[in-house]
């Protein structure tokens, strides 16, 4: 023991000279962490106000195409560019497709220019594992072909939509161009129109027999004309104006039924909070 | 797959909408899902992951992380190679990628990507995570869950490699844990030289020696960064 203190007495003075040399007052890199706190603090602590989406579309929802030629056509459903691709607009327009020819997308037959709008609105029903989906509103929202608002996200047989205006197009069936005996009911125009007399309305390519539906939808349908016009500002804005979110970017937020208007972001928590009760 | 020919070109006819789609792509369930950072910001990390088994949510290309505090913006380079279920995706700064344990990250990042004291993350427009000041821990052990709050680091990347790291990698030389090699930590090595312990045993060998000093030298005056 007393070879093994002298060679650790000797080592030890050699150490500490060193070490002052080195580090001179070792005391401020420690300094820090005196103070340094431990908070334990919860990401999900904010209340989060569900509104709960009106259930009319569920009337509607086993009237529309399920399954169809187009569901596996990749370029027509996926923005790409291919300039020496054939033009298909009459296709994509019919079908809330994408243009590879043109690099145009249409919804509701809406022509969309900016890629990332377009995908941010998604217009196909997305096939995810509802079993993990916590979100009280998402679940009753899963039940009832409803949309869960703080979670940007509805249903439609069982397929998510990622915005209000997809997932009412998803709600509505084909627009028949055959049957509407009235003027009003004929396809010739675009925009959102209701008749009264035969209680069905129609948006685009789209036809509504429940009228609550079709206002909601046709609301949308006017924020995506406002959108489109905000893609010449900036891109991400009009994806945040359409789902009602904030501009990852400009930090601006959306809110529904006040497009532009700088407001505070919906907190966005409920899909990943686990349940509650 | 058997279809009723007749009844889709009448479909087609009237302009149906393709309602649904087995080869969709997307972004829409990808969220900001853990967060880990060193006091000084050079070692952080951003983990995202796909909640909601979506099949198809490869589309990232472009797509933006944001830190509305910093306004530190990374964008992704490209969409991602499909199942993306469930998965995570790592992006980190290089000191983090350097220390061991880390599993590779898919993207790096610059140092004080977000900042530890409050900030807004987001995904593109489909995921915001606002995180109160204070509420990541800096004690270089600990990340911040979105769903279970502050607990031990579970990096995990696009290939499922996970790991879990110390921003301090001297700790080891932290004889006395209060974390920072001093005269005191020195002092405990010195009362244990020799002998096979307890706790200045550095290089977990059979004694306390000039090896465990050596290591203690060379961490002397660190603390978590
Ligand atoms: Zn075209
Ligand atoms: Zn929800
Ligand atoms: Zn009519
Ligand atoms: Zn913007
Ligand atoms: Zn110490």
């Amino acid at each position: 023991m007393s070879r093994n203190s002298a060679i650790a007495l000797g080592l030890i003075s050699l150490v500490c000279l060193s070490i002052i040399a080195v580090n001179g007052c070792y005391k401020t890199a420690h300094s820090d962490r005196d103070t340094a706190e431990h908070p334990h603090a919860h990401a999900h602590t904010a209340a989060i106000d569900h509104t709960h989406p009106s259930d009319d579309a569920t009337s509607l929802a086993s009237s529309h195409g399920a399954d169809h030629d187009h569901d596996h056509d990749h370029a027509l459903m996926h923005p790409s560019h291919d300039p020496f691709a054939p033009c298909r607009c009459d296709l994509a327009r019919l079908h809330n497709g994408w243009c590879q020819s043109c690099n145009v997308g249409y919804i509701a037959t809406v022509q969309i220019d900016s890629e990332i709008l377009y995908s941010t609105l998604d217009p196909h029903g997305h096939d995810l594992d509802l079993d993990l989906i916590v979100c009280e509103t998402c679940r009753h929202a899963i039940d009832k072909d409803g949309y869960c608002d703080p979670c940007g996200m509805g249903f439609v047989r069982g397929k998510a939509f990622f915005s209000r205006l997809t997932h009412g197009l998803a709600s509505g069936s084909a627009v028949d161009p055959v049957s509407p005996a009235c003027k009003a009911c004929r396809i010739g125009s675009d925009e959102p129109r209701w008749c009264d007399r035969c209680a069905r309305g129609a948006i685009g390519n789209t036809a509504f027999n429940n009228k609550e539906t079709f206002k909601r939808t046709a609301q949308e349908y006017t924020t995506l004309l406002a959108a489109i016009e905000k893609t010449e500002d900036c891109e991400l804005c009009a994806c945040a104006m359409t789902v009602y979110r904030t501009c990852p970017t400009c930090f601006v937020s959306y809110e529904p039924d006040s497009p532009g208007i700088p407001e505070n972001d919906p907190m966005h928590e409920a899909r990943l909070a686990p349940p509650s009760e | 797959m058997n279809r009723n020919r007749t009844s889709i070109a009448i479909i087609a006819a009237a302009g149906a909408v393709i309602a649904a789609s087995t080869a969709q792509a997307g972004v829409h369930t990808w969220d900001v899902n853990e967060v880990f950072s060193s006091a000084d910001g050079l070692i952080q990390y951003i983990e995202l992951k796909e909640t909601a088994g979506g099949v198809g949510e490869i589309n990232l290309a472009g797509r933006l992380v944001t830190s509305e505090t910093t306004g530190n913006q990374f964008v992704f380079p490209a969409n991602l190679v499909p199942p993306p279920s469930l998965k995570h995706l790592l992006l980190a700064t290089q000191s983090f990628a350097d220390l061991p344990g880390a599993p590779t990250p898919d993207h790096i990042i610059p140092p004080n990507f977000f900042s530890t004291a409050g900030d807004t993350l987001r995904f593109h427009t489909v995921d915001t995570w606002v995180i109160a000041p204070g509420a990541i821990p800096t004690d270089c052990v600990s990340s911040l869950d979105r769903i279970t709050g502050a607990g031990v680091n579970s990096p995990t990347n696009y290939d499922g490699g996970s790991g879990s790291v110390d921003a301090w990698p001297q700790r080891i030389a932290d004889i006395n844990d209060d974390n920072v090699v001093d005269t005191a930590d020195l002092g405990a090595l010195i009362a244990q030289f020799g002998t096979v312990g307890p706790s200045a045993n550095l290089n977990g060998d059979d004694i306390v020696d000039t090896a465990d000093l050596g290591i203690l030298i060379a961490a002397f005056g660190s603390a978590c960064p």
